[in-house]
């Protein structure tokens, strides 16, 4: 693929790469925020995954979580699969992490919801 | 007999919009109360778990319960009761509310009243999909809100009809939880969503986007089967001939939302036909005296953070209103030009600057925004890019609306 | 277990049939193969209650639709059942139609309907202004009912009054020896002295277990509902003049107790009698028809689509009209082509099939029969005051579930507990309206879920008609894991 959609914002500007013997360059990106987002989506695709992992003791079901960074495309499906085997004990607050396993350097899955214990 | 109580303002609905619009009204000093049907505040945004709320409003990406959290935030500490777990039974243009609790029927007079009441999802009897009837057939919403908040999975071989964002959004998620979605129809010739949504969501999965395709017929005795897709014509006919049969268990409509004015038609509220939505004036006063309306339940917005910009103005109007009524203004109608899907506010104060906010029919690079007053050039300005999916703005000075009679807004295409 | 009477379908016509016998202290089962009453022609018809201006004179059809509307206020309040005689409207839209309205009116009177009366075109204007009319001819005895809620009712009636009622049964044979019928089905193996064969579309097939051999013809008919809000154009039924075509009453409208516009059935034989899908082509002729009866209706607010079927004794084309077929056959009573005005008839033909049974069993008037159910209270239809009182007694009614028809928590546990033991969302649907709204369970679906798993239901259990319309497939993470 020489081009890529920018997913940064809501312009979505098509970015193209283009290589002159060694030197590479990047044509469309309306921002630098883009050039970034271009260059990684090249070589190493990332992407911010929100989901939901399972919690005991509160009201609902499910608590809703997010990374902490964005991760490598390719390791998505093994995180889901991960996040698919774990429960959480209520009370969890906003913020707080629930799951860091070292799929990418650092990233971690936190809450994004507080939910007290179900009286 | 029900209990009754007196409040300046009456917010209905405890979402994005609702939460925002009670915030304002309490910080202009006005005694003011939400009610909501959920047991928890948050609207659809409990249900969203997905980024990209609050880039306008907090500059952070954040998640829909995230988003939430900061209204609920401001709400507690604004002190505004909130009537949770309960349903406006009746409201009329006086501006008195029927309201079941779960504590009793309570009576509301208020002195003004915030419709924030959202929007209800386009059904499969609504678009007229042939077929039998059974099970596995869902709005998006309805199965988002099963898979994200009442933790049960709704089927694992999917066809999604409808391009939006929500679509978009739930043939990811579905994924993400290990469903296969076959592909996703769109009738129209473009896609429907913002182009990052493809990408996040179609394209990183390898999910086929059809475009000019709709389902024309569920198959299936008592689970789904499998649908029918078609393409369509230029009219969105179905081709005869083009129908081919896909194997899945779960249809998954994302066809469009219809704001829920079913309460503002009780109060004799006014209703544009383009928005489906309240007629309203740049005070987002509908035209009941004292009603106002905002966010989805007004038009459907596609970013959550403008629904709650244009609730802030909404509750500080009403909360105005509340303490000392109308200040009669000349206003003058603003009408849908040319390639315009719907304009508001449809009535502004020419003695005022106004924002308006429109739709396009249809996407385009290069455009020209006119603003005429009958043949006369009140205002011209290029975007480079328009598309329906996201909602426009549009100043106007008072000095550019001096004389004017009426407005008309139009899009002329590159 | 051996049983005096044996009844095979849950349709309206058997359990006004199982709730006839209740009167009588004999041991009556009925066997239905879905999960719930009123699943198959009962629970897709416009529930008309006829008046019988429409039944070719001299048949049953107009003998037992006349006499069993005259049963319809009193059976209706017994069985604590909405009820309305709003009265039937037909008019002739085209001059060419006259006469056939002329041909109708001589029918009515034939067959002595109350009441009917022709109508100037002024008339038919002052009475229904929507309606594009240049005569009438009305029928003021025509009245509308819910027929599932009808069906429920004389089912949980019959229950309560001893009747054993066995959903999810499938009849699979029947054979005699030594005068008793052996009845296998999915549930099991019982006898009986006497089977009533009321199973609608499948009666033919049951029939011929015990070696009867009988055409009938399977006719599907597809309707289509309208939004409340453009509903109130017409306040009666309004029919036209039926085609010269035979095989139908052509595209008729129906306001129906609830407050929808209904248009439809239409009217197509088909090949297999279990294919109640809706078609593009019919659902256009539906909406051409009513828009031809009322020019102004708005019939792009269409909230759902759905089909019936029914079995007609005749083959498509005959000139005739069948009529109901009502045979005895050595205490196996067999009852075929039973479609309109079946529901209306229904309470006569139990009438009529008791009387068959008359000389061969003995038919002794129970004391403790109860004639009166009580069905569940309806939060909507309470005054503001009543409404009050209901919500402090029991906060479960200050919950509104479904916010397009106002059914509270409570009503959703009723119906989730009702008599027959029916735990479906088609269950509930019929029994308190939600998910019948314009947002189709948009809002009310995961509400009554919650309630289902309350009550105890298990989420593989949850369905929308019985085994195999499961509506999940397990747990948010379950094809991951």
């Amino acid at each position: 693929m020489d081009e890529v959609t920018c997913i940064v914002c809501p312009n979505g500007c098509r970015i193209a790469k283009k290589n002159h013997g060694r030197k590479v360059t990047y044509v469309g990106n309306g921002c630098e925020k883009g050039l970034d987002y271009a260059r990684e989506e090249f070589i190493n695709p990332k992407r911010m995954i929100t989901t939901t992992v399972r919690i005991s003791g509160a009201r609902e079901p499910l608590l809703s979580v997010r990374t902490s960074a964005p991760i490598a495309r390719r390791e998505v499906m093994e995180l889901m699969r991960r996040l698919s085997e774990i429960e959480v004990n209520a009370p969890v607050k906003a913020g707080e992490v629930v799951f860091e396993n070292g799929l990418d350097e650092g990233v971690v899955v936190v809450s994004t919801k507080n939910l007290d214990i179900d009286s | 007999m029900p209990s009754e109580i007196e409040v300046d303002v009456v917010v209905i609905g405890g979402g994005p919009a609702g939460m925002a619009a009670a915030v304002a009204a309490s910080k202009e000093g006005a005694h003011t109360v939400i009610i909501e049907r959920e047991r928890r505040l948050g609207g659809i945004l409990n249900q969203c778990i997905h980024a990209g709320f609050g880039l306008k409003l907090y500059s952070e990406d954040l998640t829909g319960p995230e988003y939430a959290a900061r209204l609920v935030e401001d709400v507690q500490a604004e002190g505004v009761k909130t009537f949770l777990n309960s349903m406006v039974l009746d409201l009329n243009e006086r501006r008195e509310l029927i309201v079941a609790t779960d504590g009793g029927i309570v009576k509301i007079k208020a002195s003004s009243v915030v419709l924030a009441m959202g929007c209800r999802e386009r059904t499969r009897g609504m678009v007229g999909i042939v077929g039998t009837r059974p099970a596995g057939v869902y709005t998006a919403g309805v199965a988002q809100n099963f898979i994200n908040v009442r933790n049960l999975m709704v089927g694992k071989k999917i066809v999604v009809l409808g391009s939006g964002d929500i679509g978009l959004i739930m043939a990811r998620r579905l994924t993400l939880e290990g469903a296969k979605v076959v592909c996703v129809a769109e009738k129209m010739p473009y896609c429907c969503g913002l182009r990052r949504n493809v990408v996040q969501c179609l394209d990183d999965f390898g999910i086929p986007l059809l475009l000019g395709h709709t389902v024309t017929e569920i198959r299936g005795g008592r689970r789904v089967e499998g649908v029918v897709l078609s393409r369509v014509d230029e009219r969105f006919n179905p081709v005869a001939g083009s129908e081919r049969e896909v194997e899945c268990d779960t249809l998954l409509l994302s066809v469009g939302l219809i704001p829920e004015n079913e309460l503002s038609r009780k109060a004799g509220v006014a209703l544009d036909e383009l928005t489906g939505g309240p007629v309203v004036n740049e005070l987002f006063e509908t035209s009941v005296s004292g009603v106002f309306a905002c966010g989805n339940v007004l038009h459907v917005h596609d970013v959550a953070d403008r629904a709650s910009l244009e609730a802030y103005e909404a509750g500080r109007n009403a909360a105005r209103w509340a303490k000392d009524q109308a200040q009669d203004a000349d206003r003058i109608p603003v009408y849908c030009g040319e390639s315009v899907q719907y304009v508001l506010p449809q009535r502004i104060d020419a003695s005022k600057d106004s924002t308006l906010m429109f739709r396009a029919i249809r996407p385009g690079k290069k455009t020209s925004i006119i603003v005429l007053d009958g043949k006369r050039l009140i205002k011209e300005k290029c975007l480079d890019y328009v598309n329906p999916a996201e909602m426009e703005t549009f100043h106007v000075s008072r000095k550019e609306l001096e004389g004017a009679k009426s407005i008309e807004l139009s899009i002329e295409y590159g | 277990m051996l049983f005096d009477v044996l009844i095979v379908g849950g349709g309206v016509v058997g359990c006004a049939i199982a709730r006839e016998f209740s009167r009588y202290a004999l041991k009556v089962c009925l066997l239905e193969n879905e999960a719930d009453v009123s699943c198959g022609t009962s629970g897709a018809n416009s529930g008309v209650v006829h008046s019988g201006l429409k039944e070719p004179s001299g048949t049953l059809k107009a003998l037992y639709c006349v006499e069993g509307n005259a049963l319809f206020p009193a059976l209706c309040e017994e069985l604590n059942v909405l009820f309305r005689r709003c009265g039937t409207l037909v008019v002739a839209v085209s001059e060419g139609e006259v006469e056939g309205l002329e041909g109708e009116f001589a029918q009515a009177e034939k067959n002595g309907v109350v009441g009917v009366r022709r109508l100037s075109r002024q008339e038919v204007s002052a009475m229904e202004p929507n309606v594009s009319a240049m005569e009438g001819v009305f029928a003021p005895t025509g009245g509308i009912v819910s027929p599932y809620e009808l069906t429920i009712a004389l089912a949980e009636n019959a229950f309560e009054n001893g009747v054993k009622m066995g959903l999810n049964a499938e009849v699979t044979g029947i054979t005699r020896k030594n005068g008793l019928f052996k009845v296998s089905s999915s549930r099991g193996s019982y006898s009986a002295r006497i089977v009533v064969n009321s199973a609608g579309v499948s009666a033919r097939k049951v029939a011929r277990m015990v070696g009867i051999e009988r055409k009938t013809y399977e006719c599907r008919g597809e309707y289509c509902i309208l939004d409340k809000r453009v509903s109130g154009v017409i306040s009666r039924m309004v029919y036209p003049v039926p085609p010269k075509r035979v095989g139908g009453f052509g595209v008729h409208l129906t306001p129906t107790i609830h407050g929808n516009l209904l248009i439809g059935p239409s009217d197509e034989y088909v090949e297999d009698g279990s294919n109640l899908a809706t078609t593009r082509g019919k659902l256009r002729e539906l909406l051409d028809g009513a828009k031809r009866l009322v020019p102004s209706l708005d019939v792009k607010s269409a909230i759902h689509e759905y089909a019936g079927m029914r079995a007609k004794i005749v083959a498509e084309g005959s000139k005739k009209r069948g009529d109901f077929k009502i045979e005895d056959i050595d205490g196996f009573i067999n009852l075929l082509g039973i479609e309109s005005p079946g529901l209306t008839a229904a309470p006569r033909i139990a009438q009529h099939v008791r009387e068959l049974v008359e000389g061969q069993i003995e038919l002794k008037a129970k004391e403790s029969f109860n004639p009166k159910r009580k069905g569940i209270t309806r939060f909507d239809a309470l005054s503001l005051k009543e409404k009050s009182a209901f919500v402090k007694e029991n906060p479960n009614y200050g919950e509104i579930v479904c916010r397009c028809e106002n059914v509270t928590r409570q009503e959703v546990i009723d119906a989730l507990n009702n008599p027959l033991g029916v735990k479906t969302l088609k269950g509930v649907k019929y029994r308190v309206r939600s998910l019948m709204g314009r947002c189709q369970g948009g809002y009310c679906l995961p509400k009554i879920v919650d309630i289902m798993r309350e009550e105890g239901i298990e989420p593989k259990d949850i369905t929308l008609k019985g085994e195999g319309s499961g509506l999940f497939i397990g747990d948010t993470k379950c094809l991951l894991k």
